[in-house]
């Protein structure tokens, strides 16, 4: 298996005289991430020091919320990030079309995403579960809401990063676009495994 | 498996999202079971790092990454089961030191 040829590498090689790095995707892709990661800190910050003044508003009001929407969430991200995952090892074993069919599988569970947070937000609703509700539910609001646009964003790049590997663009020596994606949306996997736990999981 | 020879195996994922699966329903019977404890806080604090980390490590391929990268994905990582220990723990003295 050859390695590809686009990838950028480290300029420190190790004592046996290889790189000691590679750049998962591209730099302009991490350098969205570490905003996000900066973003998403300030967000839990705020997430916590509410928690610290309120703790017996946020162990109310999780048992409100609808904890089947949660675990649906999660599931279809987690399995999402591994059809993705799968996506990129096929690319680099010259498996195109395998990548595509992974790539596609992802896309499908991803968009499953906005329909269960949808359905969620009818059925608090219906249950009173308001933006003003609630320091709790203002902060579930806010975060999970935030965490919804970035998926957006990731489904938009799935949407394009398959265009593009079906016309060809990709291939064991270049597919630095479509780990670009899957980085990015391997890490709003990880902020909604997060947020999962502190507001669905966590008493 | 390294830097420029990154996994071209699909089990190593598989075994990965498996392991982030069960954490998750783990999580949620921890909840539902253990909701009065003390110590809740401190097991989910446990399993956001490693399903973060798992994420990182298998999906991302971080440790691959150079170090700015690799730092910035270890610090995010770390963030969160650090600042809900400091809130179990010590909340009524962060709620104090962050009263306007």
């Amino acid at each position: 298996m050859h390695a590809p040829t686009n990838i950028a590498v480290g300029l420190d090689p190790t004592p046996a005289g290889h790189p000691a790095w590679r750049i998962p995707g591209n730099k302009g892709i991490w350098a969205g991430i570490v905003c996000v990661f900066v973003e998403f800190a300030v967000l839990f910050t705020v997430y916590f020091v509410a928690r610290a003044h309120f703790p017996e508003a946020f162990e109310a009001g999780h048992s409100r919320l609808s904890l089947a929407a949660g675990t649906t969430i999660t599931l279809l991200l987690l399995t999402s990030s591994l059809f993705i995952a799968m996506s990129v090892v096929a690319i680099r074993k010259g498996a195109r079309r395998h990548s595509i069919a992974w790539l596609s599988g992802g896309l499908v569970l991803a968009l499953g995403y906005p329909l269960v947070k949808y359905l969620e937000f009818r059925w608090n609703l219906d249950h009173g579960i308001r933006g003003d509700s609630g320091i709790f539910f203002t902060v579930y609001y806010y975060l999970t809401l935030t965490h919804l646009v970035h998926g957006f964003w990731g489904i938009l790049g799935i949407v394009w990063v398959l265009a593009r590997n079906i016309v060809g663009a990709y291939g064991p020596g270049e597919y630095s676009g479509l780990e670009a994606l899957a980085s990015y949306w391997h890490v709003t996997d990880m902020i909604w495994l997060i947020i999962f736990s502190l507001i669905y999981v966590l008493v | 498996m390294s830097p420029l020879h990154p996994n071209t195996a699909y089990s190593p994922l598989f075994l990965a999202w498996t392991a982030l699966v069960m954490l998750t329903l783990a999580s949620i019977a921890a909840g539902r079971t253990f909701n009065d404890e003390a110590w809740l806080p401190l097991v989910i604090a446990g399993m956001v790092w490693l399903k973060a980390s798992l994420v990182a490590r298998y999906f991302i391929e971080a440790h691959d990454a150079p170090p700015f990268i690799r730092w910035a994905v270890r610090l995010f990582v770390g963030f969160v089961p650090f600042c809900l220990l400091l809130t179990a723990f010590w909340g009524d003295d962060i709620a104090r030191w962050t009263s306007l």
